[in-house]
């Protein structure tokens, strides 16, 4: 069973979540969300910053839930099952807790929260976390560190979409525009971060 | 007195798209005359495909969506030039082809052409050969023209713009007719220069002729680039930044592709929130008074 404490490099964790393995350049996870909330900078904000707390969290709920049940009675062939009930339930709490006690973030939530439980990238940090035997620490980190990375991701190509729509080009406007924007980006990010090791 | 009585726009200066583009292409002369100098006819065969297959895709893509054919000018057969001058000078002549084509098609018309380009079509080729055909676009044997004059005649070079940082001098023209800024070059220069220095890193090493080319005729493409004075200084500060990253771990050839793109991602960004806000001013203003 690998250690509460941090046994890996944190630095190198949140590099390799937001730029070197990034969640939707590199990996390809979460792209439909990708898609579907980078055409303004002010959904693409509250979405990613939604990512980045659910990752957060499902890593330090999942953690406990994988090491000291599934792995001791060998039922690890029930990861992903358990992990997709667990994100659903916990992301639900989440929206009843924030609608009683913060409506103004609610609000500016909305639709994203309940949209998350099905997010791949959720999924896939978790999943990560649990076949590189990350520690405890390493694991939330990771998963932080890769809410963030999607999080600039998402940013920068609805920078990019907003002054495509500015510019009023049609030759490849919605969603084929948009899988060349992040044909372009994922290049890009591979070819500059794919030489960074540590 | 006589009066010129006409309608807007009211243009004294005597300043066009095709006088930039084809000034910015007789700059490059000079260091394309001297890579078919060094590296012999290659060179030059290799500077002809690419500018001949830049305005064929220019033309064949324009005819196809019914646009007025623009290869006259200029902005192909820059784009073409430029492509061929980051090539090693010994590539299979499809490889030009390849990258010129998915230059024009992918980085420029797909985007809605001259003056819509997001990412730096030049530097899409390369990048885009650099990662399908790793082996073809490195050079093992350079000619070597002794260490006595390393910044003059680049000794190890292996593009066909790394002969000489020298050859470059059009881009000074270039700046004094402000068709390129100054503000990019100049924070570019000096951040690459005092990290180099911070560092200990080989001048030599760096300041090549593919940097000269990156600094002056990629780094400041007008459409990719921000269009607000701050932005400009951060763009080409950020440029610099992530060439000295990317030189720890890889090649600076590469580095200075790559980071121009990087950079090319976050003009978007730059651009919102580098806008001058004048109404704000205004506003605090009022409310003193």
């Amino acid at each position: 069973m690998p250690a509460l404490l941090p046994t890996e490099n944190l630095l190198e964790l949140l590099i390799a979540g937001i730029f070197t393995k990034n969640f939707l350049l590199v990996m390809f996870l979460g792209l439909c969300s990708f898609l579907g909330l980078t055409k303004d900078m002010s959904s693409s904000i509250g979405m990613s910053m939604a990512v980045t707390f659910v990752m957060g969290m499902a890593s330090i709920i999942t953690w406990p839930i994988f090491h000291f049940i599934l792995v001791p009675f060998g039922l690890e062939f029930l990861q992903t099952i358990c992990f997709i009930l667990l994100i659903a339930s916990f992301v639900q709490l989440v929206e009843f807790i924030i609608r009683k006690h913060q409506p103004a973030l609610y609000r500016s939530l909305g639709i994203y929260l309940p949209l998350i439980t099905t997010n791949c990238a959720v999924l896939g940090v978790v999943l990560l976390n649990a076949q590189q035997n990350y520690s405890y620490v390493g694991s939330v980190v990771y998963g932080i560190s890769g809410g963030l990375g999607f999080g600039l991701v998402m940013l920068l190509a609805s920078g990019i979409r907003e002054k495509l729509l500015q510019r009023g080009v049609d030759m490849f406007g919605g969603f084929t525009g948009a899988f060349l924007v992040a044909a372009l980006l994922s290049l890009i990010f591979v070819n500059y971060f794919g030489v960074i090791q540590f | 007195m006589k009066l010129i009585i006409s309608a807007p726009p009211h243009i004294k200066e005597d300043v066009s798209i095709e006088k930039i583009m084809w000034s910015m292409v007789i700059a490059l002369l000079p260091v394309t005359l001297m890579a078919v100098y060094v590296f012999g006819l290659s060179a030059l065969y290799i500077v002809l495909v690419s500018v001949l297959t830049a305005v064929l895709t220019e033309a064949i893509l324009q005819k196809m969506s019914d646009k007025r054919i623009t290869i006259q000018d200029g902005n192909a057969v820059l784009i073409g030039l430029l492509l061929a001058l980051l090539f090693p000078p010994n590539i299979p002549l499809w490889i030009p082809i390849v990258g010129v084509m998915i230059a024009m098609v992918f980085a420029k018309h797909a985007f809605g052409g001259l003056g819509h380009t997001i990412f730096n079509p030049p530097l899409v080729g390369v990048a885009f050969l650099m990662i399908s055909w790793p082996s073809l676009m490195t050079f093992a044997s350079a000619p070597r023209f002794g260490a006595s004059l390393p910044y003059i005649l680049e000794y190890g070079a292996t593009r066909l713009a790394d002969v000489s940082p020298l050859a470059m001098i059009g881009a000074l023209y270039l700046l004094y007719k402000r068709y390129i800024d100054w503000r990019i070059p100049l924070s570019f220069i000096v951040i690459v220069a005092l990290s180099a220095l911070l560092l200990r890193i080989d001048l030599s090493s760096i300041f090549t002729g593919v940097l000269i080319l990156g600094i002056f005729f990629l780094a400041t493409d007008h459409s990719t680039t921000p269009v607000t004075k701050i932005g400009r200084f951060i763009f080409g500060a950020g440029c610099g930044i992530l060439i000295i990253i990317y030189g720890q771990f890889g090649t600076y050839f590469e580095g200075i592709c790559y980071s121009i793109l990087l950079m090319n991602c976050f003009t978007a960004l730059i651009d919102k929130y580098t806008a001058p806000n004048p109404s704000r001013r205004y506003v605090s203003w009022l409310k003193k008074s």
